[in-house]
Formats: structure tokens, sequence, C-alpha cells
């Protein structure tokens, strides 16, 4: 059981791996079968998470109401300082059956999904960001400073969430880096392709690692997503023995290629709700083993030691 | 097909329009496609001709009264149907609705969906 909150970030260098779906996946199994609270940062401009937690209407009049990661930046390069709480949609999830547990009061048998949405515009946020905190003596200036304004905004949240799982976007931004720092714990998805793990290497060993001096093989995990267990099986095991060569952990679990996947980019409309073995059909065992997985994980975490929010 | 025929223009405009004909008469959502780009009133009748029209261009370029008349001639399963295949439901939402509720949720979320698209 996980006693305070977990900073989780979900992170790779490469993109396409499936690290929204990732994100999705885990909010879901995590809220509907521990009873987590979970907040989903969405930190990446491309939106993919928002768009699938909260539609397209949905991420519409949240951008409409200035409550996203995207105005909060914004604010914080306009006026020095933004409304993290404010931009928290609370009671986010698309499960049916944490909607009905919402709607009865009384039992208390499931967690919920907030989520910080983002917008594409985001990433022009981070690039004002970025110029206005550069210092030519310092590098690492723009980081430390989002990394404070956002420990803040998290703050700002009290202890009410469980666990908060960041959605990194591709490459290391300044916005990921921040997530990084904050972070207790690293999710990677990865695919059974050899990109994939030189991606993955250079994430750790330039990023985590010489960048941010924050690698620790106990609190980062590979995760296999977009399984296809058809063909080159020489070439994939190799890649995953690869992966354990390397110095990886791997989850004890991987999520198939199922068809699905294309009906998680779009939730059909903002009070459209599907049960959890409708939205994740014939990988819906996998995706509550990965949640089983991640809690095994989480707890082995040191929380008080490495937390840095 | 690999030797250049030489026919005379009518001729050839007939194969081309014989094979733009059979392909509508065979075709539903191909039919659909024609019919759109005519851009006159089509009188759309019976389950196979409903069916086959994007419910999305249709709640975009016709009334509500003309959208409601158009659906109200499927029964339920088929409205269902249409639901699914447009991606504008779930199992879920689609489970209980009574045929009248299915209709308000078809035309208010093709609605949406055409304004998301930028189609209003």
């Amino acid at each position: 059981m996980v006693a305070v909150t977990i900073y989780l970030s979900i992170a790779n260098m490469k993109g396409g791996v499936g690290k929204s779906t990732t994100a999705m996946m885990l909010a879901d199994t995590l809220s509907a079968h521990h009873r987590q609270r979970v907040l989903v940062v969405d930190c990446d401009a491309q939106a993919n998470c928002s768009q699938m937690i909260l539609g397209s209407q949905g991420l519409r009049a949240a951008a409409g109401q200035r409550a996203t990661l995207t105005h909060w930046l914004e604010d914080i390069v306009e006026k020095g300082s933004g409304d993290f709480f404010g931009a928290v949609r609370p009671c986010a999830s698309g499960l049916e059956e944490i909607r009905i547990n919402r709607s009865s009061s009384g039992a208390p048998g499931f967690g919920d999904v907030a989520l910080v949405p983002a917008t594409p515009e985001l990433r022009f946020a981070e690039l004002a960001f970025d110029h206005k905190s550069f210092d030519k003596r310092d590098s690492s200036r723009p980081r430390q400073q989002l990394h404070a304004h956002l420990c803040q905004g998290l703050s700002s949240l009290g202890s009410f969430y469980d666990v908060v799982i960041f959605d990194c976007p591709p490459g290391f931004t300044t916005i990921a880096q921040a997530a990084l720092i904050a972070s207790n714990a690293v999710i990677s998805p990865i695919n059974e392709d050899p990109v994939s793990l030189w991606s993955l290497v250079a994430f750790r060993d330039f990023g985590l690692t010489r960048t941010l001096d924050k690698w620790e093989a106990n609190a980062h995990r590979v995760l296999f997503t977009k399984v296809n267990s058809a063909g080159a099986a020489a070439a994939r095991a190799k890649v995953r023995s690869d992966v354990r060569s390397a110095g990886f952990n791997m989850l004890p679990v991987h999520i198939r290629h199922v068809s699905q996947a294309v009906k998680w980019v779009q939730r059909p409309a903002a009070d459209s709700y599907s049960t959890f073995a409708e939205k994740y059909g014939p990988a819906r065992q996998e995706v509550q083993a990965l949640g089983q997985a991640t809690m095994e994980f989480l707890a082995g975490v040191n929380v008080q030691g490495e937390a840095n929010v | 097909m690999s030797e250049r025929t030489r026919l005379p223009p009518q001729l050839a405009l007939n194969r081309f329009l014989d094979a733009v004909r059979d392909e509508a008469a065979t075709n539903p959502g191909f039919r659909g496609r024609l019919l759109e780009a005519l851009a006159i009133e089509i009188y759309i009748e019976g389950e196979e001709e409903i069916s086959a029209v994007d419910p999305i261009g249709l709640a975009r370029s016709k009334s509500e009264a003309t959208f409601r008349r158009v659906y109200s001639q499927l029964n339920a399963t088929a409205l269902r149907a249409v639901l699914r295949d447009a991606d504008l439901a779930t199992a879920t939402d689609l489970k209980g609705q009574t045929k009248a509720s299915l209709i308000d949720m078809l035309w208010s979320r093709s609605r949406s969906r055409a304004a998301e698209r930028g189609l209003e």
C-alpha cells in the first residue's frame, strides 16, 4: 500500500513507444483495481494523454477555462507564478466502474483519476520559459527554475493524491527534466527493436545520469509495449537480452499490440464511458498485471529518500 | 490493361460512367460520397441508405429536423450500429438507451464531432 504521494515519470526519449497510452493505462488500473487517487500531469505538447482521458471536447473546455499546464506555464512566464491547483481537472476518469462508484456515496471501492491537461501550445510556452530563464553561465538554470515552480504547484495539492504520473514528452525537454527531478521512480516504455534500446541507453546515460545525476537502477523499470508476438522472435529476444545486459530492470509484464489502441486515441465524447473490459479488450489482463507490477515496484522505491518535491 | 486502346470519345466516357454507376450501386459508402458531392437535396430512406450516410456530415449540412427525420426511420439496433461505426459511442454509452435517446445522442455527438473537425 502506498502511504505517501509517489511521483512517477513515464519517460523515454523515443517517440511512439507508448508513453501516453501507458500513463493512461496505469491511471485506470491503479485507480480501479488498487484504490489509488491518481493525478496525471500531461507534460507532452502532443496532448495525446489529455485527449484520451478528457476527449477532444473536454480538452477544449479545459483550454477555454485556461485550466491546463500550458496556461500555468504561460502565467509563470508572464506574471512570475501560475495556478497549478486550478489546472487540475478532477474526476476525469472515463471508466464506467469509477463513475458508478463516484455516484454511489459510501462505497469507497475505487480511487479516481484527475488530470492536468496539456495543449499543443505547451511547447511554445516552454520555449518562452527557456529563453527567459537562460543563463549562459549555468545551463541547468531553466530546469532548476521550472522544477521549483512544479514543486510549488504540486505542494498546493497537499497529499490528496496517492500517485502523480508525469506523462513526459519524447526528447529531453525542460518540462521533462523538471518532472524527472521531481520523481521517485521512472517507467520507460520501449518497443522490441534495437533503436528503442539505443534511445533508452542514451536516456539513462546522457539524460538521467550525466545531466540530472539521478539514475538509480532500483527506481527505474522498463516496460515492453506494442509487443507483436508474430515473427522475428530471435531479434526480439535479443533486444530483451540486451536490455538486461545493459543493466536495466524490466517490469514482469508486457503490453501486446492490440487494435483497441486505435480507439484509445479518442474518447467518443466528454460524457462517454467504457468499462475496463470494454476499453482494453484482449489486453485487459495485461493492463491489470501492469498495475499490480507497478504497485510492487513503487512499494520498493525509497519514497522519503528519493522524493524531490 | 497493358495495351493502350484507341476509343471514340463518347465510348470512353460511357465506359467510365458505367464503372462509376456500377460501383455506386454496390458500394453504399461510395454512393454516399457522390451524393454529398452533388450538394443537392436527396431524399434518403431505407436502412441501407441511411446507414451508409456519414452522420457527422449530415449533422453539418442539414437542419436538426431533417437529421431527426432521417434517423427516426431506423430502429434502435440500427441506430446503435450507426453510433458505434462512427466512433460516437461506446457499448457502455449505448446500454439501456431508448430509440429517442439514441437519436438525441447521435445528433448532439455528431454536431460536437463536426465542430471538433472545424466543419461548422
